[in-house]
């Protein structure tokens, strides 16, 4: 039967093996996941739980089936949840001492609410998992309130942190939970993401190279890479590579000269390469590999003067130098070689 | 699913299953309730993943089936409904009324994604008399804690019960109820339940007294207790936890006690403890010479002395206790004379019905103060 199970997550290898080698009587009752942002450790957690609360025959850290009645509501959406299941994502506070008693599952779920909601049985009657993602607590007492469940766990609860500053844990916490480390994605895990949430493969790819090992850091690039400073300067480099009449420098403002001359330092560089290597080369910036292969080759002394342009251009922001003049410099630089 | 019903069935019946839901829900389907038709009947359902509530009433069912809508809606629509028949269907996203020439369609979500109930654990059903339940239900549960820093398990009643005999026990430290009947049914073996307190009084509230209640553990660790009278169901998740060992704090036996007029008692003790103050309402009895006297003091509100005549057994005793748990003991007594036993002044005292009571035996135990 285990053959019908899944385990559906990309990259986290190291983890996946970690679970494995683990069943639902040896698993312990308290893991930290930590790692960069946009690594996959909620998405990791959210699966290890739809794992571990599966009714299939065989299922548990190996996989879920996907169609019993408890992984029908992990992936029915937003309306529901799995009872056995809580989820709290950000700071977690106290609660309100004076607040009617009942069992309460308010707008903000607090460290109240779960020691009662954890007092009682589970509601289907098997395992119970409690993640709480990106882990914080608003004062020392919210974080204390939980301490009783990490020192006497209720049998069969598994409780699932994560955090990309375990620093910034109380030690106290800390050291009730197990470590799971989560590395960064490598690019080709974070475009096979990026294609499931519903990009294209050329914003997929391009996602994954500004990704930097984050999936997340990827979409929200993905979502302002239309409105940024990176298209804007990249317009304009090619305005200028083409030797069209002087482009209006947007992007040279006091704020931005920095980053956009880190960007026309990214594209010169990728024009020098094709240049001097041809095809076959690595982009930094392959989502404008078109465009920068229609611009002409030039040749390695010219290529050199403008690189050395270009940091020279860099040098002279850092001083008082009015930002569009050094914009004018840098555009000089580049319709000289063209 | 479509059913032809009448539309003050269905509107009790949702008005009646919808008081659990909460308002403030982070999970859109518990703002709704699950409606499900099957033989001639609908069953509505509705919880708050503690407490579920179940109102089933009869109904043509043309095509069985189940869909789910928002509660405080729906059941806002339906009490505003003339008296007469409906017709209800649904779908995983639509629930359409036909009421006369009014047609309304309520947006609902698919009824699969409603949290399911677990199945019936094997060998752990029985039937109580529903008066019977009621009175053990009122016997106890004042006296279970309601301080969430002690913990789920003081703020529950237990339920203990060894082939058809059935133990009620609540307490928080202080004091102590237990309330003792036969059931019915009784199962093979015997059985713990912590059962939350609120849980229970909602079904001294919802379930009919005049029937037989039937009670069923849920689950594979018996992880909800479910209480069905007739149309209607109750159903709670369990605490999680081991009940404290009672019978340690109800002395074995007692070698005094006093057989008191319960609302003589109740009185004396109501206006002393005015007098008591802030003191832990504390009020002293001394027995003697067939006599209790009853007196509180405080430096800022003065003094108290009343006299009760009572038929004393053993020797004389000075002894104190909080009032306001006393009278609260009291309240639940329900015989004209009230038997309470000591055991010197600083063991638990017994407090029981001087006469035997028809349906159950009610005991309780109160500490002492020191004085």
């Amino acid at each position: 039967m285990s053959g019908d199970l899944t385990f559906d997550v990309i990259g986290a290898q190291g983890p996946r093996r970690f679970f494995q080698a683990l069943t639902r009587d040896t698993i312990a009752h308290a893991y930290l996941f930590t790692g960069p942002g946009g690594t996959g450790k909620k998405t990791f957690a959210r699966r290890l739980a739809q794992a571990l609360l599966c009714r299939a025959p065989g299922a548990g850290t190996a996989g879920y089936d996907g169609t019993c009645d408890s992984c029908r509501l992990f992936s029915a959406g937003e309306d529901t949840r799995n009872p056995d299941f809580i989820e709290h994502t950000g700071v977690m506070k106290i609660g309100d001492p004076d607040k009617p008693l009942g069992f309460y599952e308010g707008d903000d779920l607090t460290s109240r609410d779960l020691v009662r909601n954890l007092s009682l049985q589970s509601y289907l009657g098997g395992m119970r998992v409690l993640l709480l993602g990106d882990v914080s607590f608003a004062t020392p007492e919210s974080a204390n309130a939980l301490l009783k469940i990490l020192e006497e766990p209720p049998a069969g609860l598994v409780m699932l942190m994560t955090t990309s500053a375990p620093d910034r844990l109380l030690e106290t916490i800390r050291s009730r939970a197990i470590d799971v480390r989560f590395p960064s994605l490598a690019p080709a895990e974070i475009r096979e993401i990026l294609i499931r949430r519903g990009f294209d493969e050329e914003r997929a790819a391009l996602g994954a190279t500004l990704g930097g090992g984050s999936a997340t850091r990827a979409m929200a690039a993905l979502d302002e890479e239309e409105e940024s400073l990176r298209s804007q300067v990249a317009a304009w480099f090619f305005s200028a590579a083409a030797g069209g009449d002087a482009p209006e420098q947007s992007w040279a403002t006091r704020e931005t000269l920095a980053e956009g001359l880190e960007i026309v330092k990214t594209l010169a560089r990728d024009w020098v390469a094709l240049g001097v290597a041809g095809e076959g080369v690595r982009l930094s910036a392959p989502d404008y590999g078109t465009q920068l292969r229609d611009l002409a080759p030039m040749e390695s002394r010219a290529a050199v003067a403008m690189l050395a342009s270009l940091d020279e251009a860099q040098r002279i922001a850092r001083s008082n130098v009015p930002p569009s003049l050094v914009g004018e410099m840098v555009r000089m630089a580049i319709t000289r070689v063209a | 699913m479509k059913v032809i019903c009448s539309t003050k069935d269905i509107a009790s019946a949702v008005g009646a299953a919808s008081k659990v839901v909460n308002a403030h829900t982070t999970v859109p389907i518990l703002s709704n309730v699950l409606l499900q038709a099957e033989d001639g009947k609908v069953s509505v359902r509705a919880t708050d993943l503690e407490l579920t509530l179940e109102q089933g009433f009869a109904a043509e069912v043309a095509e069985p089936g189940s869909v789910t809508v928002p509660a405080k809606l729906f059941s806002t629509y339906l009490a505003n409904l003339a008296a007469g028949t409906m017709e209800l269907s649904g779908t995983a996203t639509r629930a359409s009324v036909k009421c006369g020439k009014s047609n309304y369609d309520f947006h609902a979500l698919p009824a699969d994604e409603y949290p399911p109930l677990p199945a019936v654990a094997r060998g752990s059903h029985f039937t109580i008399n529903g008066k019977r339940l009621r009175d053990g239900i009122e016997a106890t549960i004042f006296a279970a804690s309601n301080e969430e820093a002690r913990g789920a398990v003081l703020m529950g009643t237990l339920f203990e019960i060894d082939g058809t005999a059935l133990t009620m026990v609540a307490t928080d430290g202080y004091r102590l109820a237990k309330f003792q009947t036969t059931l019915e049914d009784g199962i093979s073996g015997s059985e713990r339940y912590i059962v939350p307190s609120r849980a229970l009084s909602e079904a001294a509230r919802n379930l009919s007294a005049g029937e037989t209640i039937a009670v069923s553990a849920l689950g594979p660790q018996s992880n909800q207790l479910q209480m069905t009278a007739g149309d209607a169901a109750i159903t709670v998740r369990l605490v999680d936890g081991q009940y404290p060992n009672y019978q340690q704090v109800i002395p074995a036996k007692f070698d005094r006690s006093v057989k008191v007029n319960t609302s003589a008692l109740i009185g004396c003790l109501r206006r002393a403890e005015l007098v008591a103050g802030d003191r832990a309402s504390m009020v002293k009895l001394a027995i003697s010479g067939q006599t209790l006297v009853v007196t509180a003091s405080s430096d800022v509100s003065g003094t108290a002395y009343e006299e009760i005549e009572v038929e004393q057994t053993g020797e004389d005793l000075t002894i104190a206790f909080n009032a306001r748990y006393l009278v609260d003991i009291l309240n639940h007594v329900k015989t004209p004379q009230t038997a309470i036993e000591f055991l010197g002044p600083l063991s638990p005292a017994a407090i029981r019905p001087a006469e035997p009571v028809e349906g159950g035996e009610q005991l309780y135990v109160l500490m002492p103060l020191r004085q």
